[in-house]
């Protein structure tokens, strides 16, 4: 009985919360030691076989030689790593913005001078209005080892106000901080002014000034209003007084580097505070970024690392165009991944942003990031401590320290290593603990039948497609495999095929309509047949695919 | 607040030149036919650009070790190309929604990664007028731009210094978009010069607010609000003071008749007609007012308000005095200016310095900055282009293009793949099914299509 641990018998306590995909561990009592396990508690420190003791969800000590309380759940960790739990710097997680069908077509009298919630100007919106903390994006980035995400509503150029909330703990308290963000974006409006990057922003500095202007008077009729016009109230105008009084930044929208470019001549212009949030052309911007002392959020939304295979079949007819072509494309696929390494060198702090990643993209994301020179210190500090400096609140999370929320992500092996897993993850006290095993075995009929020619049938937005997939076995046990459509008439190569007990799951490219589109399938197979979905990388949007084997033609 | 907008205005318009330091090169070119526009045509000259500024121009010059020497023998050497009227190198050119716009300004819109540019450079042009389109009587404020390619950074596009100009347009474009497209004024062209009456009126009303609430704020015991900040109207106000250029789209002589008594009555006289293809028919009035005309060569009957011009327009428009210059409007005219340029010498006989004025010094003149660019003079930008044969030849090719002494384009180290970034996840598609080169009425279409 002695060797049954307690963390053995937590694992007796689960309780399965219905959505999300981890286990939630039910508190027996409020205090938790996390034994023998290696600390990181902050970007640049490590104790090796320490403790960290977790009281009413707060850190009560870390280090090693603690003294355990009495009635302490013991959390024997033996060989696993602990850090801070992940800020993600901005994101829409969390949050149902209301669904206004009708506003999309609609048609205003004056396209010049539109109701300002058609036109997308917003910014009085709060995003925990449209806090829903059982959105399946909570669980998800939770499980990818974030546990504090700000977060802003969506929609048009002045979506709204964010707030930094916490993904766990109490589901009744998940706001940290109110109001951390005027969010801002160069999207247009549809048919109405402001539609085009030049009416977004004049207009831009035309309710900035606007603001500007009204809330001197207000300041000046609330000190003596005798004999003033009484100042009228305009919520669109008062959103950005915060921002005014430098109390809140803005975050500007910036995957290119000319939206960066132009948030910053608003900057200049207006003299907020800023962070280019989701930036994700920023390697040319150093300079400008340091000389505007504007804040950095990159997006964890990168272009898809390809390693080049040596392909032997194909290098006959690539020509000298097409190597240089490939040469190029290379090199500027390799930008995207090692500018955070030249901001670190710069020293100019950053974070990163998730407004459009998928959660589980992350880890593999960020590795590459240290593979192309981030070193694993300042990756740990643009998810912790920096963006807990930038919302203000580097005193309550970002480190493991005595007083801070217990807000803790434990991992199997150093985070920033290859296979490494995350295993438990705590927020304000509250464990959820991970699933480690590999994904399942493939069913031995199902490893039979897959190899072969597959005919298709997908309902996609385009009309019903048709076609083939083909899967071959080499002779190493890895598939490959082709499909042809008859949409684009396009045979596309098949790429990160698995097999998981009855699933088949791949992804491939198209080029349609001259876009070039991510699709990853997913495919159930039953027998002879097959039924799943295929979705359109990045859009959220899916479409049914049915099909049958083709029966092996008899030599 | 007063003061705040003031300060804005400066930053918007001087300070953004402080932070873009563009480069600036030094070149000796030897022994090339020098056209200067300005004083004559000399043989076997030298051309001498220092720090981004002409240093001299004469017989065996001599320069710094720094410099780059080019042999020019046997060739030509002209200033930079002007295009007066372009919508090249922008992310967006109209923003159609209200037949007024005064406030949008391309500047913000810059697009430094327009390969246009350096069609443009290899074309021999340095600085074009990139401008808001025509959907709009007033529509935004243009950006004049130099073409500094490779540069990734819009305020190294700009011509730092360059004084500000605002689009207008007459006729069809504004009354389709607003009236037909949505049913407002301007429906015809009555509308049209009421939409330009009633924007100048407010804005003069606005001023006078403006003045009245700035001479009595700082009095004892006043309380008045001050006027609602508008910055469409501090655009229109700007114009009134003479502070921007006006370059208006048209067409028929009424019309340019009738934008010169609606300036008249404002007070305002800075006007730049562009296209003006019934120019020749009111040459006289046009120079009486002092306005300027910015045209196509040959170039009419493409909708029904300009079916009727005539090739000899610029010479026309030349020879009763008005400043004329020859455009491009189009990514693909811009290439051949020179050409446009030449015509004037069969439709008018231009002499070879009036017929290349019409695309150096008087486009400068419209657009504010000949006393930089338009011409070869000491102390003037280094902005040169190098010709085989007379750049008024039909044979002419532009060897080498040079904006600030910075070498930009050369024929003989021309690369296949110009792209400045190049999108990992773009499929390179080398059949292009369409070129869009007239970009006027872009981002206007879905008022026309409803």
């Amino acid at each position: 009985m002695k060797k049954i641990t307690w963390a053995f018998l937590l694992l007796l306590f689960i309780t399965y919360s219905g959505r999300a995909q981890d286990k939630e561990l039910a508190p027996v009592t409020g205090t938790v030691a996390i034994t023998n396990i290696t600390i990181n508690p902050k970007p640049g420190e490590i104790i090796e076989n320490g403790t960290v003791l977790v009281r009413d969800g707060l850190i009560e000590a870390v280090g090693k030689n603690i003294q355990i309380p009495p009635g302490a759940r013991i959390l024997k960790a033996d060989s696993l790593h602990l850090y801070p739990g992940f800020i993600l710097g901005h994101s829409h997680v969390g949050i149902k913005m209301p669904e206004n069908k009708e506003d999309r077509n609609a048609k205003v009298e004056d396209p010049g001078n539109p109701p300002n919630e058609l036109a997308g100007i917003t910014p009085e919106r709060k995003v925990y209005q449209y806090l829903d903390m059982t959105d399946k994006s909570v669980s998800e980035w939770r499980e990818a080892g974030f546990t504090v995400a700000q977060t802003s509503p969506k929609g048009g150029m002045l979506p709204g106000t964010g707030s930094m909330i916490l993904l766990g703990g109490n589901p009744e308290n998940p706001i940290l901080k109110a109001e951390t963000a005027l969010y801002s974006t160069f999207d247009g409006a549809r048919r109405m002014y402001p539609a085009t990057i030049l009416g977004v922003m004049a207009h831009y500095r035309q309710l900035y000034r606007q603001a500007d202007q009204s809330m001197e008077y207000s300041i000046a009729f609330d000190k003596d209003p005798s004999g003033r016009k009484r100042p009228t109230k305009n919520r669109t105008l008062e959103a950005f007084y915060p921002v005014i009084k430098n109390q809140v930044p803005v975050f500007f929208k910036t995957e290119e580097i000319l939206e960066a470019q132009r948030a910053m001549i608003l900057q200049k212009d207006l003299g907020f505070d800023l962070v280019l949030t989701e930036l994700k052309e920023g390697w040319d911007l150093v300079s400008d970024v340091k000389t505007s002392n504007s804040k950095v959020q990159f997006s964890l939304d990168m272009p898809k690392w390809e390693e080049k295979k040596k392909d032997s079949s194909k290098t006959e007819d690539t020509s000298k165009e097409q190597i240089a072509l490939e040469g190029r494309r290379q090199e500027f696929l390799k930008k995207y991944y090692s500018q955070m390494a030249e901001y670190a060198a710069a020293g100019i702090p950053f974070s990163f942003s998730g407004l459009e990643v998928k959660p589980k993209d992350v880890q593999k994301n960020l590795q590459k990031i240290v593979e192309n020179g981030l070193s694993t210190d300042a990756a740990l500090a643009a998810l912790t401590t920096t963006p807990a400096r930038q919302a203000g609140l580097d005193k309550s999370i970002g480190t493991v320290e005595k007083g801070k929320l217990a807000n803790l992500l434990i991992s199997n092996k150093p985070y920033f290593e290859k296979d490494a897993r995350i295993k438990y993850v705590m927020i304000e006290g509250k464990l959820y603990e991970y699933d480690l095993k590999e994904s399942k075995k493939p069913d031995a009929e199902v490893l039979d039948i897959v190899s072969g020619d597959w005919t298709f049938e997908a309902e996609t937005p385009a009309g019903t497609m048709t076609g083939t997939i083909t899967i071959l076995k080499d002779e190493g046990g890895d598939f490959t495999g082709t499909i042809y459509n008859t949409i684009t008439g396009q045979e596309n190569e098949l790429r990160n095929i698995q097999l998981s007990a009855d699933v088949l799951s791949f992804e491939y490219s198209v080029t349609f309509q001259s876009q070039n589109l991510d699709i990853e399938a997913s495919l159930t197979i039953s027998g002879e047949s097959f039924d799943g979905y295929m979705e359109i990388a990045g859009s959220g949007e899916s479409f049914p695919v049915e099909g049958s084997k083709v029966p092996a033609k008899r030599n | 607040m007063r003061k705040h907008i003031i300060f804005i205005m400066i930053l918007q318009f001087v300070a953004v030149s402080v932070w873009a330091q563009t480069k600036k090169g030094e070149v000796l070119i030897k022994n090339a036919t020098v056209i200067t526009i300005t004083d004559g045509t000399r043989e076997n000259t030298d051309v001498y650009i220092k720090d981004g500024k002409i240093a001299g121009i004469g017989k065996d010059l001599s320069a710094s070790s720094n410099a780059t020497v080019v042999d020019a023998t046997g060739q030509y050497v002209m200033p930079g190309i002007i295009d007066a009227h372009s919508h090249i190198a922008l992310d967006a050119v109209n923003e159609a929604t209200s037949p007024v716009t005064a406030q949008v300004w391309v500047g913000d819109a810059l697009d430094p990664f327009d390969v246009s540019i350096y069609r443009a450079l290899a074309g021999g042009v340095t600085i074009s007028h990139s401008m808001h389109g025509s959907a709009n009587a007033i529509g935004g404020q243009n950006e004049t731009i130099k073409h500094r390619w490779g540069t990734v950074k819009m305020d190294e596009l700009r011509m730092e210094g360059a004084p500000r100009t605002i689009k207008f347009a007459l006729g069809e474009n504004p009354t389709r978009v607003h009236g037909t497209g949505n049913n407002i004024v301007p429906r015809t062209r009555m509308g049209v010069e009421q939409v330009f009456r009633r924007a100048f009126s407010e804005a003069k009303e606005y001023l006078e607010k403006w003045d009245e609430y700035n001479a009595n704020k700082n009095k004892r015991g006043y309380k008045g609000m001050a006027p609602e900040y508008d910055l469409q109207k501090e655009v229109i106000a700007d114009i009134l003071r003479g502070e921007i250029i006006v370059h208006c789209h048209s067409y028929r002589a009424d019309e340019i008749l009738m934008l010169m008594d609606v300036f008249k009555d404002y007070g305002i006289k800075k006007l730049v007609f562009q296209h003006v293809n019934e120019g020749f028919k009111v040459a006289p009035e046009i120079a009486e007012f002092g306005a300027m005309a910015s045209v196509f060569a040959d170039w009419w009957a493409y909708k029904f308000e300009v079916y009727y011009s005539t090739a000899y327009n610029a010479a026309i428009l030349t020879k009763n005095g008005v400043t004329t210059s020859i455009n491009s409007d189009s990514g693909e005219l811009i290439r051949h200016l020179f050409h446009e340029a030449a015509k004037t010498q069969k439709y008018g006989d231009l002499t070879d310095d009036e017929a290349l004025k019409l695309i150096t010094l008087n486009p400068a003149k419209q657009l504010g900055i000949d006393d930089r660019v338009g011409s070869l003079e000491v102390g003037k930008d280094g902005d040169v282009v190098i010709f085989k044969n007379h750049p008024l030849s039909i044979y002419a090719v532009p060897q080498m293009t040079f904006v600030d002494g910075v070498k930009y384009f050369d024929i003989n180290e021309d690369q296949d793949d110009m792209r400045i970034y190049v999108d990992p996840s773009e499929e390179i598609d080398v059949m292009r099914s369409r070129t869009e080169h007239e970009k006027c009425m872009a981002n206007a279409e879905w008022f026309l299509t409803n």
